[in-house]
Order: structure tokens, then C-alpha cells, then sequence
């Protein structure tokens, strides 16, 4: 290792860096670690391994969370392989702290390993469609129920009002509306007023985008019958014969998407954030822009290998004022931003 | 052998191999983060933890020691942001003074120089100490921070300059 700094120039910076190097080893000799370090190392190792999002009620479970919360924000969050644990660097507040309401809760679909987030209460869960660039995908919104059954307060919203993020869209006409929606064990039919006339990509989009919420919105659901106004959908593309499902979340869902701040909000210093995705190496970059310049910038841990992970970073203390926050995967080829998602939101 | 379980020893070879060579040397860049030793080396296990699990994709000693010191750095900061939310609440002296007990001038000088790094904007005390006690590279600090080196190279200059009018101003 190199070091960074040239002593010869015999510059007053270079006077205040030895005093600076002297005052940090002298310090640092000072501390001794104790000798349990390896111990504990192995422990928590043990803990980290056992497939605790599989059976949630465990105390590995508990146990994992605490050592989250007391350990310096290293969160452990279900990646999906048995030895993939992924790092929340500057994660301000662990995921496990409330398990209710955090977008990758672990108990949820384990026979699918699909991490389907439960709404926290009086809020639903609303997919819209975004093109990132690649491919129009599914991404998230939460939003208040005025007062319905879940899912029809999610298809209300779905079918009547915009997104919150302008980037979202919805393909459905506007003004459609829930006719029936009924379950008989893990299929809901579901009738509605009009079904959208798209292209094969655009309608499986919509389409799943309308499965999505359901499920997302009814735990006991996996697969949606769809019928307009009591009739087979006239679709060109897709196969309404069965029921469907949720096609793989890599197929549709957003690769990434910042879930904090939300679009618009207003937040104070500290300012964390939080997302979820996959990248490759779990590497998700973002960028804090101000009047369309880089301000901050950095690199948090989502998921990887296919798997989708929360992801957690801090802006640290930004001055007041507005601001844009980006996530992206930058490109192995070029560093260029793939699959972005971003949000504008204040800073009081 | 199995393949996985000989995936699993070179995870644990890993764990212990970088314990011996760099255990020491991340809990006292978390301490000198942090001032706290014992929360220190809680973040540095966390990160040989984290490192385990992260093995199959690291693969290398290099690239593994990069992944440790990004994840002190970042849990040191999460607890650090824990602790100042605590302090607020509750104020009660920093921990780990012990420097300014040595009695001797070159202490004093030491803890002087210290308190003003402390001062200092969160990121820029972390470049100063990854720069000065680590010793690292520009380019490996843009890595540990997860910063481009543009943002390394202002955040180390305005760090020295607060550092050298605070200490104007003491002196």
C-alpha cells in the first residue's frame, strides 16, 4: 500500500498531516480489541447461516434482528441464498426495526421465496409501470385506503388515480372500474369494466401489474380470473383461459426502486433512504442532484444473484432545499445508469 | 467433499485468515470512527459476519479487506448516528477520554488535534482518518466510502482547511 501523500513538498498542509498521523496512531495504539473477537465471529456466523426468513418465529430470528439493531446497522435481510447476507451499509434504521411494515418481511409467500410485502394498515399496495430504459416494469407506491376492502381501495386507486411519481404510469383506461372481485381458496376472479388494448409486452405488463396488486393486497391470492363484464378478456396476447399468476419477479418487477423518501415529500436531516433491489454484485448506486448537479454519491448493497433486497443508505445532513435522489445499476460496460428510479423530494 | 462444504471451509479459512491480519487494525479504525472500542469491535464482527455470507462473490483477500473496511466505515456510522440521536436525549460524556489523561503535552497535542477532527462534517473525518491512520490510497477511499474520488479529494481539502483554522483559532 502507497501512500497517498507526497512529504516532500514541506507544505504547511504537510505539517498538519503529520500532526494529524501522530495524533490518530497514538490514539489508535490505545486501543486493544479483546480476545473473543473470532468467537463471536463464529456465532453470529452460525446465526447468519440458518434460513431463519423461512421460519420467522425463531429465536435465529430474534436473534439476527438484535444483532442488527445493536451492531452498527449491518442488516441481515433474506437474500435468498442460504449464505447470501447482505450488508445495509449506512443503513440508519435496520430493517428489523418494525417488521410490519418492511417492504422485504420475510415470513411473507415462502412457498414462492417471492418476498410479497404486507400493507401496513389502512395503506395498500399499488404497482404501476415504469420503462426503465430497457423494458416497462412493475414498481410500487403505497397508498391510503379511503375506507374499502383492500383490494378494491388498491384497484380504485390503480384505475382512477395517478401515481404519485410522475414516472409511473398506468396502461389501464381511465375510469375502469371493479364490477366483482370474489376468492374461492387462492383464486380471485376478478370483473372488471374494460381491459386495455396494448401490444404483447405492454398488455403482459398491464396485466401483471394487475395481478401484482391483487396479491399483493390479499395474502390468501395467488392467481387472478380476470372477466370484463362477465366475459373472457379480448386479448390478443395472453392466455386468460387459466387463472395467472405472478410471472417471476425479475421477468416484471422494477430492478430497482427507491422506497424513501417518497416522491415529494418533505424530510429533515438526517436524510436515509431506503430502496429495494437486485443488482449485480448487490451494488445499487445513487446520486443526490440539486438543480441537475451531483451533490453526494455512493454506492449501498441491494440484492444480487436474481434476488431482490432492501437496501438502505444515508444522505447525511444535506442543506435545506430540494433535491433529487437517483438509484441506478451503473453499466459493467460504461458506468452508464441502468434501470434508474428516482425521487424529488425537500429537505426542511 | 462435497462441493458445499468445501465452499463452506474456504468461507471459514477467510473469516480466519483476515481475523489475524486485519482484526486489530478495523476495530481501531471503528474506535477512532466511533470513540467506543467495545461498540467498535460489535461493528467490525458484524462485518466478518457480513464478509462470510458476501465470500462466494468476494473470492479474494484484496476485494474482501475493501468489503470489511466499507462495512465499518458504514456501521460505524449507523451507530454513530444512534449514539448522537441517544446523546440527545440523554447527555452523558463521550467515552474512551482517555487520551486527555495522559497528563503529558504531546497527549494534550494529541487530543487537540483529535476534538477538532471530531468536529468535523461526518465524511470528511473519514477521509482524514482512512487517509491518515489507514493510510489508504484516494482511489481505495472512494471504494470504502462508496464515493468517486472527485468527492474524496474535496472532502479530504476542506477537511484539512476546518482542521487548520480550528486549530489556528485554539492555539
Amino acid at each position: 500500500m502507497t501512500s497517498p501523500h507526497d512529504p516532500r513538498d514541506g507544505s504547511h498542509d504537510d505539517q498538519l498531516a503529520a500532526r494529524l498521523r501522530d495524533a490518530l496512531t497514538s490514539e489508535a495504539d490505545m486501543v486493544q480489541p479483546s480476545d473473543d473477537g473470532l468467537q463471536n465471529i463464529r456465532t453470529g456466523i452460525d446465526t447468519a447461516h440458518r434460513p431463519w426468513w423461512r421460519h420467522p418465529a425463531t429465536p435465529a430470528l430474534a436473534a439476527a434482528l438484535v444483532l442488527g439493531l445493536m451492531a452498527g446497522g449491518i442488516a441481515v435481510i433474506a437474500g435468498g441464498g442460504d449464505d447470501e447476507v447482505t450488508v445495509g451499509p449506512a443503513s440508519g434504521t435496520p430493517t428489523a426495526d418494525d417488521g410490519t411494515a418492511s417492504p422485504t418481511t420475510p415470513s411473507d409467500s415462502p412457498s414462492t421465496g417471492t418476498p410479497t410485502p404486507v400493507p401496513i394498515e389502512g395503506d395498500v399496495y399499488v404497482y404501476y409501470v415504469m420503462d426503465d430504459g430497457q423494458a416497462p416494469r412493475l414498481y410500487r407506491e403505497q397508498r391510503p385506503n379511503p375506507g374499502m376492502g383492500p383490494v378494491d381501495a388498491a384497484l380504485a386507486t390503480l384505475f382512477n388515480e395517478a401515481p404519485v411519481d410522475p414516472q409511473y404510469q398506468s396502461p389501464w383506461p381511465a375510469g375502469t372500474t371493479v364490477r366483482d372481485y370474489s376468492t374461492s381458496g387462492d383464486t380471485a376472479t376478478l370483473d372488471v369494466s374494460d381491459y386495455p388494448k396494448l401490444g404483447a409486452r405492454a398488455e403482459e405488463i398491464a396485466v401483471q401489474q394487475l395481478v401484482y396488486t391483487v396479491t399483493a393486497n390479499d395474502k390468501a391470492v395467488t392467481k387472478v380470473r380476470l372477466r370484463i363484464d362477465g366475459k373472457a378478456p379480448p386479448s390478443g396476447h395472453v392466455d386468460w383461459s387459466q387463472p395467472v399468476s405472478r410471472a417471476p419477479m425479475l421477468d416484471v418487477q422494477g430492478l430497482i426502486w427507491l422506497l424513501t423518501p417518497t416522491e415529494g415529500a418533505s424530510v429533515s436531516s438526517p436524510v436515509d433512504f431506503t430502496g429495494y433491489g437486485t443488482a449485480f454484485e448487490a451494488t445499487i448506486s445513487w446520486q443526490l442532484r440539486q438543480d441537475g448537479k451531483v451533490v453526494d454519491e455512493g454506492t449501498v448493497m441491494g440484492g444480487s444473484n436474481g434476488e431482490f433486497g432492501e437496501f438502505t443508505g444515508s444522505l447525511g445532513d444535506p442543506p435545506a432545499g430540494d433535491y433529487e435522489l437517483r438509484a441506478f445499476e451503473a453499466s459493467a460496460k460504461d458506468g452508464s445508469p441502468q434501470h434508474v428510479d428516482t425521487k424529488t423530494f425537500t429537505v426542511e | 467433499m462435497t462441493i458445499p462444504a468445501e465452499r463452506v471451509w474456504a468461507a471459514d479459512e477467510a473469516v480466519t485468515q483476515l481475523y489475524a491480519a486485519h482484526y486489530r487494525s478495523l476495530v481501531r479504525l471503528g474506535a477512532l470512527l466511533l470513540r467506543d472500542t467495545a461498540v467498535a469491535e460489535e461493528v467490525v464482527q458484524d462485518a466478518f459476519v457480513a464478509m462470510h455470507g458476501a465470500w462466494r462473490r468476494l473470492q479474494d483477500p484484496d476485494r474482501a479487506l475493501a468489503y470489511l473496511r466499507r462495512s465499518v466505515v458504514n456501521g460505524a456510522r449507523s451507530a454513530m448516528r444512534r449514539r448522537e440521536v441517544a446523546t440527545r436525549l440523554a447527555p452523558r460524556p463521550a467515552p474512551d477520554e482517555a487520551s486527555a489523561e495522559h497528563g503529558a503535552m504531546l497527549a494534550l497535542e494529541h487530543a487537540e488535534v483529535l476534538g477538532a477532527l471530531r468536529a468535523l462534517p461526518g465524511r470528511q473525518r473519514e477521509v482524514l482518518v482512512l487517509r491518515y491512520y489507514v493510510d489508504l490510497s484516494e482511489a481505495d477511499i472512494a471504494d470504502a466510502l462508496g464515493i468517486s474520488r472527485g468527492a474524496v479529494k474535496s472532502h479530504a481539502s476542506r477537511g484539512m482547511a476546518a482542521l487548520r483554522s480550528a486549530l489556528e483559532a485554539t492555539a
